[in-house]
């Protein structure tokens, strides 16, 4: 016998109510001055013992009756008592429905699996004896709690199942597992169940299975965990569009643009002849088309499309497999977005610190200037302004900032380019002999955490030409330089630096709050003569985030003078560019997100009781959002927290016209559909292969033994009320 | 005579019972329209015997009936003739300071005792006031002044009992101390031990005395209408008793009915009027039934 609410046994001390009372009402009576005593003795003695005696029968019911309530209330238990005399003992489950996108898959029958889980996720609730509670987990990587307080409506569990959507969420079934434990914990219940209804997906339930073995493990005395799988149980092939990323990176108008778009194949066999074709924003044909000759099994392949967007503003992209056969039994991977916003012009200010020669082509800036803008009527405008003419220029119409061999910066120009950054700006640091090395590190690095990385102690020597660095050729990490990975984009490596300021990857940092951490965007290979030649070496170029802005560092000069890298147009402008790209990325962020991810609209302060709306795709439903002030740096921002689903989704601030679209990518782990084998599943937990002639009931019914016996010590309370107050009656009649 | 007196002296009583005893032949020869008129006044309607007429004798007295068939001259003897002395006696114990309402049994007592002793005097007889608890306690010696009224009230008024009863022993004393015949009227509760009280009232019967019992009780005494837990603290330094009344209703009822019983049958066997008196009715209708009985059965006596 176990208490399932144990706390309530100290409601048995209550008992002593009943006695006290009794006591106290003894000291409460009438005094009556009264003649004829002989004969109320006469009476009472003749009543006495009688009147005691019931007396002590009402109390010994009264006590009684705050005992069985206690009782009762505790509600005790036998764990293995089959007995079902008093109807069958009330169930608390937890209905674990797997929503991430892997459900969508189409099955044999042409329906998809989630549609089964949801028909299994209705058995077990209809399995649940009168009486019961239950609640119901949405899981992914995320948990939905669409009913995280048990409740004993079960029409409520069977609408909230009804009303279900697939996520675009991974799986992983921890946070679910975890959070329906706690809940249950919570609970005094007799019997509590979990339902996990899955589609058994291998890497959503590899990524923390120990961890949810141990969790069931801990519990498996008090909660009976039921998986559930449901869908084929053969292990599916997938094709998946992973990857997409604009590599030119700008984004003008009526410029071909490239978008490098990634195939994953999660067959066991090499996939053929896979067509890719890109659609921009809601046309139906696409504008370009790519076929790759093969994409090995288990492997990627990567491929360029080209798209020309016509006019400014925000451009979605949508990349899709076309051939029938390519688009398998899961759609949600079939295709993948990514919104761009297109620009007309961008406009680039190089500060030239060595203006100094006669021949322009000796300027800093001059290679520079000839790579962003090769022609006069280039959609990148580069303005050229020495460090004098730095003070009159207002920085923000520019999309990028380049200092090019500043000797140094006045508290003027610090305070100037803080607020372009905080803005949103871009700045880029090239060193130079003019560099005051002393000040950039003191000044830019330590005080105002401009800079990724302080500079080194200049090494190397231009005026020789055997001992030199490169560029690394391979294993870019740094999105500005990914798209190089691809050997079809070119070669960043072949271009020679003579002499440099190292940079330092994990120099200690200031604590300015707006610098962010430091990456590194391109490395040198080690020295051509040194002996490990060839492997990676120090940071050529670093980055780091600064307020909404970013900033990048070289460790070489932007004219020919330390390197010949400026005059390989074919890299330098591709990189360049995409690092104007991504400072652009970087004031657009949040226009792709990964979904779950919120968006995010920073607001000018004036607009901080503006209004949004959001369209989320397919028009299913248009949510509005308020503002509220953003807790880092105090601004109003929109935002908007529930993006499970894919696809493209429109963006408006009441009363303006201006319309924002962002697109929520689904997560790519969910593309590979192998499945977990059942020995692989939780040991604790009994496994079901769900189908719809699964008799769930009967399979529980026989793991749902023990009995509560609240109901019977409440009826006996009851009965013990009835004879009291009838009793108390009879008692009190005039004898 | 003083508020305190005037208030024993219920106005409404007295002109009711002095219709019936001040103004008796009025009143009688009113009860017996068309009969002949009593010739008996007031309290004394014992007849004793006839007796042979001699000279002197009253004529009013000579038995004309009993000539009418002998032709000798009779008269009728009664054993009190005028002038007999009613001893009004007053139980002043503790018992009787009850009083569930405003008017204790003693109050109520002193009430019936001064109305009692007004009309007594207004008919000329002689009236002794003795009020007791354990031993007589006030006595006023027998009067038939008028002005000793005024005495008795005093008396009456002065009177607060505080004492144990011993009815019996009073009674006893009192058969024994008077020796001429005349009527007792006590007033009491009889709160006391019952077989002892009614040797004492057999003593005074046995003597010869006309013997009256007015019981007094109290409304409560007779209903115990209580409710709840009641402590019940004694009058004559009986220990207190916690109990609800409630649920000993019914056994208290019997026994105070078989007390009653006991009183009652005791002086109905001894030929004593027995009255109950119950304080809560009106004092006026209570002395007025009595007296009216009284006649009646006065009545039926001479037959």
């Amino acid at each position: 016998m176990s208490f399932l609410n144990s706390i309530m046994l100290a409601g048995l001390a209550a008992v002593a109510v009943p006695i006290i009372i009794h006591l106290l009402n003894r000291r409460k009576f009438k005094t009556v001055t009264w003649a004829a005593m002989k004969f109320v003795k006469l009476s009472v003695d003749q009543n006495q013992r009688r009147m005691r005696i019931e007396d002590l029968i009402l109390l010994l019911i009264r006590c009684a009756m705050v005992a069985l309530l206690a009782l009762a209330l505790a509600r005790p238990a036998l764990k293995d008592s089959s007995t079902d005399v008093l109807g069958q003992a009330k169930v608390t489950g937890i209905v674990i429905l797997d929503n991430s996108y892997s459900m969508e898959l189409e099955g044999m029958d042409k329906k998809i699996v989630f549609e089964k889980a949801r028909s299994a996720a209705k058995s077990t609730v209809n399995a649940l004896p009168s009486g019961s509670a239950v609640g119901v987990l949405l899981a992914s990587d995320i948990v939905q709690g669409v009913i995280d307080e048990p409740t004993y409506d079960l029409n409520q569990a069977h609408e909230v199942l009804d009303r279900a959507r697939v996520s675009h969420h991974a799986t992983d079934m921890l946070p679910a597992v975890q959070e329906a434990i706690k809940i249950l914990d919570g609970r005094a219940a007799l019997r509590k169940e979990i339902y996990v209804i899955t589609d058994g997906q291998a890497s959503g339930w590899q990524r923390n299975s120990s961890e949810i073995n141990q969790l069931i493990q801990d519990h498996k005395n008090d909660i009976d965990v039921y998986v559930l799988r449901v869908g084929e149980r053969e292990p599916v092939s997938n094709l998946a569009i992973t990857g997409m990323d604009v590599s030119s990176g700008l984004t003008p108008v009526n410029h071909p643009l490239r978008f490098e778009v990634e195939v994953a194949n999660h067959h066991t066999d090499a996939m053929e002849e896979v067509t890719v074709d890109l659609f921009v924003d809601d046309a139906a044909s696409p504008v370009d088309q790519v076929t790759l000759p093969s994409v090995p099994a288990g492997g990627t392949a990567t491929v360029p499309l080209f798209a020309r967007l016509d006019k400014e503003g925000f451009h979605s992209i949508r990349a899709a497999f076309r051939d029938p056969q390519h688009a398998d039994a899961l759609a949600a991977d079939n295709q993948n977005r990514l919104v761009v916003r297109a620009v007309k012009e961008v406009r680039v200010l190089v500060v030239d610190g060595d203006t100094e020669p006669a021949d322009p082509r000796d300027h800093e800036s001059f290679f520079l200037q000839l790579a962003l803008s090769p022609v006069a009527d280039h959609y990148v405008q580069v303005d050229v302004k020495t460090p004098a003419e730095l003070s009159q220029t207002s920085l923000d119409r520019y999309a990028a900032v380049i200092l090019a061999n500043v000797p140094r910066f006045s508290a003027d120009h610090l305070a100037a380019m803080e607020n372009y950054l905080r803005n949103g700006g871009g700045v880029i640091f090239y060193p130079g002999d003019q560099v005051e090395v002393e000040h950039y590190n003191q000044v830019l690095f330590e005080k105002h955490g401009l800079l990724p990385s302080p500079f080194g102690v200049r090494e190397g020597d231009p005026s020789q030409d055997e001992h030199y660095l490169e560029f690394q050729k391979r294993g870019y990490e740094h999105p500005v330089t990914a798209p190089w990975n691809n050997p079809e984009f070119g070669s960043l490596g072949s271009g020679r630096t003579f002499c440099w300021l190292p940079l330092e990857e994990k120099a200690p940092q200031s604590d300015v709050k707006e610098a962010g951490l430091p990456n590194v965007v391109l490395r040198y290979e080690k020295r051509n003569d040194a002996e490990e030649e060839g492997t990676l070496g120090g940071p050529a170029l670093m980055e780091r985030s600064w307020g909404n802005g970013r900033v990048y560092q070289f460790s070489s000069t932007a004219d020919t003078e330390w390197t010949d890298f400026p005059i390989r147009a074919a890299s330098v402008v591709p990189l360049v560019y995409r690092m104007i790209g991504n400072i652009q990325a970087r004031k657009d962020a949040g226009l792709n997100l990964r979904v779950g991810e919120p968006f995010r609209q920073v607001l000018a302060a004036h607009q901080s009781n503006s209004e949004g709306v959001v369209i989320e795709p397919g028009m299913v439903g248009t949510n509005n959002i308020t503002a509220e002030p953003d807790v880092l740096d105090g601004q109003p921002v929109l935002k908007f927290e529930d993006t499970h689903q894919a696809g493209i989704y429109e963006f408006q601030i009441k009363g303006d016209a201006g319309r924002i679209k962002f697109a929520v990518q689904q997560d790519q782990r969910e593309s590979d559909l192998r499945l977990i084998s059942d020995k692989d599943l939780p040991a604790d937990a009994k496994l079901v292969h769900w189908d719809p002639n699964t008799d769930f009931e009967a399979t529980v019914q026989q793991a749902r033994v023990g009995a509560e016996y609240w109901l019977l010590l409440f009826l006996g309370v009851l009965a013990l009320a009835a004879l009291e107050t009838f009793l108390a009656q009879k008692f009190s009649q005039s004898k | 005579m003083d508020a305190q007196q005037a208030e024993l002296l219920d106005a409404e009583a007295i002109s009711r019972a002095e219709a019936l005893g001040l103004h008796a032949r009025y009143v009688v020869e009113g009860y017996m329209s068309g009969e002949h008129k009593s010739p008996y006044r007031g309290f004394a309607v014992e007849f004793a015997q006839h007796r042979e007429y001699s000279h002197g004798d009253d004529t009013r007295h000579i038995d004309w009936k009993v000539e009418a068939r002998t032709d000798r001259l009779f008269v009728k003897q009664y054993e009190q003739e005028t002038n007999y002395v009613a001893n009004i006696l007053l139980d002043g114990s503790e018992s009787m300071m009850y009083a569930s309402g405003a008017l204790s049994k003693l109050q109520y007592g002193k009430m019936a005792a001064a109305v009692l002793s007004y009309i007594i005097l207004a008919q000329r007889d002689a009236v002794a006031l003795g009020i007791f608890d354990e031993d007589m306690t006030d006595y006023a010696p027998r009067s038939d002044s008028r002005a000793s009224l005024h005495n008795i009230m005093a008396r009456l008024a002065s009177f607060d009992g505080t004492q144990e009863t011993d009815i019996a022993a009073t009674l006893h004393n009192m058969a024994l101390q008077t020796p001429r015949k005349g009527i007792f009227i006590i007033i009491s509760d009889f709160f006391d031990e019952e077989e002892e009280v009614m040797e004492s009232i057999q003593h005074l019967r046995f003597v010869g005395h006309e013997v009256i019992v007015f019981h007094t009780l109290d409304p409560y005494e007779l209903e115990f209408p209580f409710n709840g837990l009641v402590e019940f603290d004694g009058l004559e330094n009986v220990p207190k008793i916690l109990t609800r009344p409630a649920e000993i209703r019914q056994t208290y009822q019997r026994e105070f009915d078989a007390f009653q019983s006991r009183i009652r049958e005791g002086c109905e066997k001894n030929g004593v009027h027995y009255v109950q008196v119950d304080t809560s009715k009106s004092l006026a209708q209570i002395l007025s039934n009595y007296l009216s009985f009284r006649m009646r059965t006065a009545k039926g006596k001479q037959h």
